[in-house]
């Protein structure tokens, strides 16, 4: 699987891509993993190049939501493919994440966060 | 050197031949190397001489004085003869020490090779196997140094050296990244040569040989081996290149081993998870009057931690969940006999399914984050007495009710995330009067999102239209059309997940709590 990670001023972005399941979500959870002992605490998931998740993917990205949300920072998610939209909506996990389809708001969103504590 | 051992091997023939040479009037007879030196008998000058020539060995000489004339021509001839006979033994004999030089030799190889054989026996690991070959390479070659490097995760690693302990480790690597890239030995002769190659080899370093160790055709470690007495020559490098086959041979096998006893790990958890999940899936159905059930588990090759139970609590409520714990193998299958524990214990406390939920959750909430897992959980409670179905549903998909009345089926989905995902769960309860035909069947997503060839899922709306047309059958041959439906969709794709359904049916006419208080079901 493909991870990208990219600095945007207090926010980590990690654009993954292709299928997100029991076989790559190791290798993001070791990115996420990374970036908490960076000390990073709000970070953005690019899901847009991602056609599928399976639980393993979203057991990762609950985990790495817990993580930030403990240390005072956010986890959220940017651009659901319909097809991956679908599982977030059948398991409510649409209820436990901020879901964005614009990065530039979703950034925006992580502003808000910081404005409100 | 090879007339000298002739002379001492054969000194009472040469002697012979000469005591004939003097009784036929010669004063004198040697035997000269290449150089003109006596070997035997001696330099004496005086007189006439006849010298036939031994060609690489040397020559034969007579001193005959002044001899009639004539005779010298019947001395030439003679001797002629005797130096015919001499070179030709001299080549034999030659021929012989040589091949006696390659049997010697290839003996020499042939013991290394039993003696690795024998290593091969009786050390299982790799570092001791490659130890040994090194030892025998080195020893073969008269290395006076050498080095066996291993590639690990693309980092080269020095599994061996003789001698052993200290080395010029810091180079084993580009030394050996040098062969990989090259594919082939690369032997370098002389000081100059090898700092072209290395410009980092220390001075000490005047000859040396790299040899590659291949699997696959796939260079996984090289043999390096440093200075000798002599050039390193195409015989031992020949030789080497076989003891690297030797050793290509030994990392293949260390490395089916690992293979092998990996996979027999794996599959020894496989079978545990598979025989926690079955042991806790329930054996026996419970009967209750009004209500067809029907439950199966068909479970992945990995166990993808589905399960299911029933319970009756003391009220008479029979309690119905079903639940993925979203995980794969041991430790799904660990989360499930905590979840279905946990479940137990809360519906013998609460009435509210969305309740027993939040028991479950405010119990388990720390430990699936310490591990980064959640649970989808759906929970209902059916009374039999009022024929009410309660329920809440954590995140769990698909859940689906046909309604005999309407003929049509509708989609209950989750109102909260999944147990685990946040310290409290929002999941709410939800009440349904049953009536007689009506259907529930509680699945899990290894149904609707089983895929095709082509990558497709099969998705909620075509388990809808199974449960449609099967929806006047038995709970036993709904669970059977559902699984069989999913099965003909696949083409044969392997089943990436559990496939768990419960099926409830509401029959005949009683179901309705009402109707079975009336004072006539008393009488």
């Amino acid at each position: 699987m493909d991870i990208s990670i990219e600095k945007k001023q207090d926010v980590t972005v990690i654009r993954l891509a292709d299928r997100f399941d029991a076989y790559t979500a190791p290798a993001v959870k070791e990115k996420l993993l990374a970036l908490q002992e960076a000390g990073q605490v709000n970070v953005l998931v690019d899901l847009s190049a991602v056609d599928f998740v399976d639980s393993t993917g979203l057991a990762t990205l609950v985990a790495g939501l817990k993580h930030c949300r403990r240390a005072g920072g956010e986890l959220m998610l940017l651009g659901l493919q319909p097809r991956v939209r679908v599982i977030f909506g059948l398991t409510r996990l649409d209820h436990a994440f901020r879901i964005f389809d614009d990065e530039v708001e979703a950034l925006r969103g992580f502003q808000k966060e910081d404005d409100a504590a | 050197m090879m007339l000298h051992k002739f002379v001492s091997r054969n000194r009472q023939l040469i002697e012979n031949l000469a005591q004939s040479w003097q009784k036929a009037g010669a004063q004198g007879f040697a035997l000269l190397d290449s150089r003109g030196n006596a070997v035997f008998g001696d330099g004496a000058t005086t007189g006439q001489q006849l010298t036939m020539s031994l060609g690489q060995y040397g020559a034969l000489r007579i001193t005959v004085g002044s001899p009639e004339p004539g005779a010298v021509n019947g001395y030439e001839m003679q001797l002629a003869c005797q130096a015919q006979l001499l070179t030709q033994i001299l080549k034999r004999e030659s021929e012989l020490e040589s091949m006696t030089v390659e049997l010697m030799g290839a003996y020499d190889q042939l013991v290394a090779m039993y003696n690795l054989s024998q290593a091969t026996r009786a050390h299982l690991d790799l570092e001791s196997l490659l130890g040994s070959l090194l030892q025998e390479t080195v020893s073969l070659t008269e290395a006076e140094r050498g080095f066996v490097a291993l590639q690990e995760d693309q980092v080269w690693k020095k599994v061996a050296s003789v001698p052993p302990g200290p080395h010029p480790d810091d180079l084993i690597p580009s030394l050996s990244q040098v062969v990989r890239e090259r594919g082939r030995p690369l032997v370098c002769n002389s000081p100059e040569e090898c700092r072209r190659m290395l410009p980092s080899l220390p001075l000490r370093v005047e000859r040396l040989s790299l040899t590659p160790v291949k699997v696959g055709g796939e260079v996984v470690a090289v043999i390096g081996l440093f200075n000798r007495p002599e050039a390193f020559t195409a015989g031992n490098q020949k030789l080497v290149s076989a003891l690297a086959e030797e050793a290509g041979s030994i990392i293949e096998r260390a490395q089916l081993q690992q293979q092998m006893v990996t996979q027999e790990r794996m599959q020894r958890e496989l079978e545990i998870a598979a025989s926690i999940q079955m042991s806790l899936l329930p054996t026996v159905l419970p009967q209750i009057e009004g209500l067809d059930i029907a439950a199966s588990c068909r479970p992945a090759n990995e166990v993808g931690g589905d399960f299911f139970d029933f319970v009756r609590n003391e009220d008479g409520l029979l309690g119905v969940t079903l639940g993925d714990v979203a995980s794969k193998g041991v430790p799904a299958a660990l989360f499930m006999v905590v979840s279905r524990t946990l479940l137990r214990t809360a519906a013998s406390l609460y009435v509210s399914p969305s309740r027993v939920l939040e028991h479950v959750n405010q119990e388990i909430y720390e430990d699936l984050s310490n591990v980064g897992l959640f649970v989808t959980a759906f929970f209902a409670y059916y009374d039999p007495f009022t024929g009410v179905l309660t329920y809440a549903n954590a995140g769990h998909a698909p859940v689906i009710f046909y309604r005999n009345a309407t003929a049509s089926s509708e989609f209950w989905e989750a109102d909260g995330p999944p147990i685990g995902v946040l310290p409290q769960v929002t999941s709410r309860d939800y009440g349904v009067p049953l009536m007689p035909g009506d259907v529930l069947v509680i699945m899990s997503d290894g149904f609707n999102e089983a895929t095709n060839g082509q990558g497709e899922m099969f998705g909620i709306q075509r388990l809808q239209e199974v449960l449609s047309v099967n929806a006047t059958q038995s709970a036993e041959r709904i669970c059977a059309a559902l699984f069989s439906a999913v099965e003909t969709f696949a083409e044969g794709t392997p089943q990436a997940d559990d496939q768990t359904v419960v099926v409830l049916k509401v029959v005949g006419q009683m179901g309705r709590g009402e109707d079975r208080w009336t004072p006539d079901a008393w009488s």
